[in-house]
């Protein structure tokens, strides 16, 4: 069964440090710091918000906001611009006289190691692109013909440019409305090769009947504490629409996103209207974003639940006592019960994450001993020693 | 408000929403849960899938509709996500249909798996 879902395009991002330069980091939509301050009201926050204007929130982000997808910048990269070759035969490891089988069991075996839903190996986004990119030409005929056409001369990461009067090397593509690639993005290289006579057929697409813009999927990052009371973040990205000649373009623009309280690892969040422009006038598709939480230190979270390790002293666990204990929501008061032994689990409902059902934080008890750095408290531990026989071992009988 | 210029005419469209000037757009936000309902055609429409391959996987139970037929089903929001891993994964891997379910349902309980072992590893690193 063939699926015309489309995977929206790796995003670039500047890292938090002073270089400026747009940076890949494939696959996760990463967002500039808060505008509203984590731990506030969540009410006030958003009124707060609500105030501010586009213009005064880039303004106020201008520092931190560099999220880029990676096509908008290569569809910004012009005919005149420098690219660099791709050896499709290296990225796939294959010879240059690779039967079609091969080309098709190197491509299956790659994509099951690179491909984002199941690889954990670094890069995978950006590998299982160019791997894409690479089969796409390879498995055609006509494509890989023209490519080959180039000659073996060529260096993975020289400096390329079309041959002159290039026109796909004389041969013709055709693109099936199945066609997988047609919701991709590929590189410069692969545009310049068969940008044109490629989206050809899918100009008649853009310029057709009226349809529904497709759907995006993407990443975003995002804090627990954002997560638990929500935020507001400005993203930018690209999303492809049709020009005034039916090819199609990406558009970079900058959202508001209000993340909604409550959001849990892996979920996604709907932004509607916010994806692929519709053909012959059709409605834009939605924006999906897959949520993924940034470590924290403190907490760990599990689905909707929360953990939390508490460290208690030896007394405090002995004779019980009255805590002050942090949770996503603020500081609260936890009575702890007398004779409490470490990995014990306290539950604080619904301190956890969710929107309308919350979850709950567990506490997860430690004891600490104070150590023994002075006299008076090593006379106290053998005081102890004296007064309170015990062997915590007796159970394994030594 | 200080510090704006003014021109602002922010408006809080719905719960998520937000109205800015300029180029930005209103978004509405919405937390696919287990609240939201989804109907065959939206779902159809979101995937590009024809009702009869959402039937197909209905029937093998990759998502579970509630509803007493496919006029009235209704999905819950996570089954998007769900479909959407299936159909990638057939796309993209090559994989058949029964071989994407398998894999959704495994890749899940892997992420499921992963969310624990990180929590309990904090805990044993911060005892040790």
């Amino acid at each position: 069964m063939s699926c015309p879902v489309p995977r929206l395009p790796s995003i670039r991002t500047r890292p938090e440090s002073a270089d400026t330069r747009p940076v890949a980091v494939p696959g996760v939509l990463r967002v500039p710091p808060p505008v509203v301050p984590a731990g506030r009201d969540r009410r006030v926050a958003r009124q707060r918000t609500a105030k501010l204007c586009a213009a005064c929130i880039l303004k106020h982000c201008s520092a931190t906001l560099i999220v880029l997808a990676i096509s908008a910048i290569e569809s910004a990269s012009g005919p005149g611009r420098s690219m660099k070759f791709k050896d499709y035969y290296k990225i796939m490891g294959l010879s240059r006289d690779a039967s079609a089988d091969e080309i098709k069991r190197a491509y299956r075996k790659l994509a099951r190691k690179y491909h984002p839903d199941v690889s954990k190996e670094p890069q995978a986004e950006e590998r299982f692109k160019e791997l894409g990119e690479a089969y796409e030409v390879l498995r055609d005929t006509e494509k890989r013909a023209a490519y080959d056409h180039l000659g073996a001369s060529w260096q993975p990461g020289q400096d390329f440019t079309p041959p002159p009067n290039w026109q796909g090397g004389g041969f013709e593509f055709h693109q099936g409305a199945a066609d997988p690639a047609a919701n991709h993005h590929f590189s410069d290289f692969f545009e310049s090769l068969f940008g044109h006579a490629f989206h050809a057929g899918a100009g008649a697409t853009g310029a057709g009947p009226r349809t529904r813009g497709q759907d995006q999927h993407s990443k975003i990052t995002i804090s627990l504490d954002d997560a638990y009371h929500g935020a507001t973040r400005i993203i930018q990205l690209a999303v492809p629409e049709w020009d005034a000649t039916g090819s199609r373009v990406m558009r970079n623009h900058a959202l508001q996103v209000q993340i909604p309280h409550g959001v849990v690892q892996g979920q996604q969040i709907r932004l509607a209207g916010q994806g692929a422009a519709g053909a012959g006038g059709g409605p834009r598709g939605d924006l999906y974003l897959e949520v993924q939480l940034q470590p924290h230190p403190l907490f760990k979270s599990e689905g909707h639940d929360i953990y939390l390790n508490l460290p208690l002293t030896p007394w405090e666990a002995a004779l019980g006592a009255q805590l002050t204990v942090p949770t996503l929501g603020g500081n609260v008061e936890v009575k702890i019960p007398a004779g409490s032994q470490s990995g014990q689990k306290l539950r604080l409902k619904g301190r956890g994450l969710g929107s309308k059902t919350r979850g709950d934080q567990y506490i997860v008890l430690q004891i600490v001993a104070p150590p023994a750095m002075t006299p008076a408290a090593r006379e106290f531990y053998e005081r102890m020693s004296r007064e309170l026989p015990f062997n915590p071992r007796s159970h394994m009988g030594v | 408000m200080s510090g704006c210029h003014g021109n602002c005419r922010s408006i809080r469209a719905a719960t998520w929403g937000f109205k800015v000037p300029d180029k930005t757009v209103t978004i509405t936000a919405t937390v696919l849960d287990e609240d939201v309902m989804l109907s065959v055609d939206q779902l159809c429409a979101s995937l590009g899938l024809e009702p009869d391959d959402l039937i197909a996987y209905v029937q093998e139970g990759l998502v579970e509709p509630r509803g007493t037929g496919p006029q009235t089903w209704k999905f819950p929001g996570p089954a998007l996500k769900r479909l959407h891993t299936a159909l990638r994964l057939g796309r993209e891997l090559e994989i058949d249909f029964a071989g994407t379910i398998l894999a959704v349902d495994l890749l899940e309980e892997i992420e499921r798996l992963r969310a624990r072992v990180r929590a309990l590893e904090q805990l044993l690193g911060e005892t040790r």
